[in-house]
């Protein structure tokens, strides 16, 4: 799968540069570095209870440090993480006026936390210390003589960076609003809204089809779900906490986590709303089939409406399950639905000869013990070898090749139940209102699908439902259910916390080239009141793309600067001492 | 400048980083003669962080992000190979290897593959020899 690289444009991008948000005020510029030279700094080396001080001989290395220009102060230590290590670094630091420190010992993706807090607690800005990693890139890999010669460069390099840090802004933010704006009709969208009311979280649904009204569940979720649907919406109904706007759409979203405005469109109205956080709950919906089409071939939707009909007359249907390589946007649960289909009708009319055609058989779950229950009732499951045919003089034949036994087969057919095509309407005006990448197939990008399930490249916004692709009913609850409890953890959370490894424009340097706007993943930089680029720091991520693609060089990063970076690299190409 | 082999490796902190950290847990050893730069993502290396370590003096550049489609955030491993790629091009125009230069893929639980690219860029400057700016590095 290739991501393709969303540049921002159209629309999209004239709202950002057209914004009339000022410039934040004491918005810093990166100081000079002339500015921080002098500041001293201290080395704390780990012998991590042998495990590095076994391969790397520390004193040798704590010498080396000590031998730099930039280190003021050197000490070899058991543990620097533990807590009684690092009160005895808070005293160093006081006691001998540092600066800056560089810990050599574990990786900063384990320990960096730690020592934030640590400089935070000692007084210096949160990112005055650099992690030299002497214990797994070092110690652990590396035998005996290697590895302390290594460590000196290490400590060498990291020191060379800590000379050149600067203090990062960071922020701690009010939440403006604690309640959630839940956009969607179907099933996801009132579960979602109930998680999040239950945990006390005020929460505004807008339902743009305006089910919620009509108390009529979404069409393609027959059966236990029309029920759960129904009796969720009841109770949302009847709690204070939730506000249903039906029939309304949101028709502009900005703002930050904590910090939302939008403007829902009802039927009353235009209205200005606030919140903190956000769901789409969306459901693809199926599509109708053509006009024109033989009415004797019809979708699984419309077939499952003409169950709930309870009028089934027609002895032989045939169902043709398409599989996923199909061009088109089918649902997961395709195989699922057709079997439940055919054991619905089964129970309606037991006569009933019904045959299911599909190459992949996809039964998650328990649902295969549906697939068995079909089996038993005298359901024909064929697998296809090559295209299926439909004859349509006279009745209905589905002309098939079953895989197993090469025969070819000529089935009666009162009715074709094809699979259904999902299709998310309007998804792309949704997506450039809330501005979320939508892939090729239509759906919503999800930024972290393995470890925040359900978050959008919009902090604070989630989706749930099939907004980010097709699901099973069952996964469409467990989604919403994962984006309400992310939500809420937001909405509960004391402040917002912003800043750190940020990027920065130097107005003096922007030539309003809009690159930096185009590029960014999460819509950071904007052109601001004096027309100049401004990121704004409570959005930027801190990946830094935008740094090395500013063709004026107007932007760098806390924590990563060119400096600092080329200033690491060329010490650790020529330090060691040797 | 002495004569060893200096390798440096701009590592993304959510991939190639943390499969070094990997690496190092499981006690799969490489070469010490790679130095790793932590970086936040892949994309936040210039083209300029690699020519200038040319300049100070390494052997080979390697940018190691985290496999595509995978990044954590979102591209910037395809903007660091546009990087990568224009690097090998500056290079080979003032007549040093473009092979000196890779842009590798790297997901954090693979702790076998870190050790694999390192092996990969020190054979190269294995065959191609140190770099000849070398000598006129002081
Ligand atoms: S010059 Fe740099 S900061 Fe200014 S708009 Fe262009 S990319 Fe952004
Ligand atoms: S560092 Fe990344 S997230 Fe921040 S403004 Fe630049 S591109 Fe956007």
């Amino acid at each position: 799968m290739t991501p393709e690289v969303h540049l921002r444009k159209g629309d999209e991008l004239i709202s950002l540069v057209t914004s009339t948000r000022p410039a934040r005020p004491g918005s810093r510029r990166l100081r000079s570095v002339a500015e921080d030279k002098g500041d001293r700094i201290g080395v704390f080396i780990c012998r991590c209870g042998g495990a590095v001080s076994r391969t790397v001989d520390v004193d040798s290395v704590a010498a080396h440090a000590a031998s730099l220009n930039s280190v003021a102060f050197v000490k070899v230590m058991e543990f620097p993480c533990s807590a009684g290590g690092r009160a005895e670094i808070l005293e160093d630091i006081r006691e001998k006026n540092l600066g800056r420190f560089v810990v050599a010992g574990c990786s900063p993706r384990t320990h960096e936390k730690i020592f934030r807090a640590l400089a935070a607690k000692a007084g210096l800005n949160q990112s005055m210390f650099e992690i030299a990693n002497i214990r797994e890139q070092c110690a652990f890999v590396h035998v005996p003589s290697e590895a302390t010669a290594k460590a000196k460069v290490l400590i060498e390099s990291t020191a060379s960076k800590c000379n050149l840090l600067l203090p990062a802004p960071y922020e701690q933010i009010p939440l403006s609003s604690r309640k959630a704006l839940v956009v969607g009709s179907g099933l996801s969208a009132v579960v979602a809204a109930s998680h999040v009311s239950d945990q006390g979280f005020g929460v505004i649904l807008v339902d743009p089809r305006g089910t919620s009204n009509e108390g009529e569940a979404n069409s393609i979720k027959a059966g236990e779900s029309v029920e759960l649907f129904d009796k969720t919406l009841q109770r949302l109904k009847s709690n204070p906490l939730v506000r249903m706007l039906s029939g309304s759409k949101v028709i502009e979203f900005e703002g930050h986590p904590g910090d939302f405005r939008a403007l829902i469109q009802t039927p009353d109205g235009e209205e200005d709303i606030r919140c903190g956080a956000a769901i789409l709950a969306f459901d693809a919906s199926p599509t109708h089939a053509a006009e024109d089409r033989d009415r004797r071939e019809i979708t699984q939707a419309e077939f499952g409406s003409l169950l709930g009909s309870r009028v089934v007359k027609m002895e032989n249907i045939v169902m043709i399950v398409s599989d996923n390589s199909s061009e088109e946007t089918v649902g997961r649960g395709n195989y699922v639905d057709a079997v439940a289909s055919s054991l619905r009708l089964k129970e309606l009319l037991p006569s009933a000869d019904v045959t299911i055609i599909g190459s992949e058989a996809r039964m998650y779950g328990l649902h295969e013990l549906d697939h068995i229950r079909a089996q038993e009732r005298g359901v024909r499951f064929i697998r296809p070898k090559g295209e299926v045919d439909i004859k349509h003089e006279g009745g209905l034949r589905v002309l098939v090749t079953d895989a197993s036994s090469d025969a070819a087969l000529s089935l009666p057919a009162d009715l074709v139940v094809r699979s259904d095509v999902l299709r998310f309407e309007d998804a792309k005006k949704v997506a450039s209102v809330f501005k979320i990448p939508i892939n090729a197939r239509g759906f919503f990008v999800e930024s972290e699908v393995r470890l925040e399930p359900g978050s959008t490249l919009n902090r604070g916004v989630f989706l749930c439902g099939s907004a980010a692709g097709p699901r099973l009913v069952s996964e469409e609850l467990l989604g919403a259910s994962t984006a309400a409890s992310q939500a809420v953890s937001l909405l509960a959370s004391p402040f917002i916390e912003a800043g750190g490894t940020v990027a920065e424009v130097d107005p003096e340097k922007c030539s309003v080239c809009l690159n930096c706007i185009r590029i960014c993943p999460y819509t950071a930089p904007f052109i601001n009141e004096e027309s100049k680029a401004e990121i704004d720091i409570q959005t930027c991520q801190g990946c830094g793309i935008c740094v090395g693609i500013c063709p004026s060089k107007a932007i760098q990063m806390y924590g990563y600067t060119d400096a600092q970076l080329f200033s690491q690299a060329s010490a650790s190409l020529r330090g060691g001492g040797t | 400048m002495s004569d060893r082999m200096r390798i440096v490796g701009f590592c993304c902190s959510h991939g190639a980083y943390s499969s070094a950290d990997l690496a190092g847990v499981m006690r799969i050893s490489y070469s010490p003669s790679v130095m790793i730069i932590r970086v936040p993502c892949a994309g936040r290396i210039d083209v300029l962080h690699i020519l200038r370590a040319f300049r100070d003096g390494a052997d080979a550049v390697f940018v190691a992000g985290c496999l595509e489609g995978n990044c954590h955030f979102e591209y910037g491993n395809f903007e660091a190979r546009k990087m990568v790629e224009h690097a090998k091009r500056l290079l080979s125009d003032i007549g040093i290897e473009a092979e000196r230069v890779e842009m590798f893929n790297v997901a954090s639980n693979q702790a076998w593959r870190f050790p694999e690219i390192v092996g990969e860029m020190v054979s190269r400057v294995d065959k191609l020899g140190l770099s000849p700016l070398k000598k006129v590095i002081k």
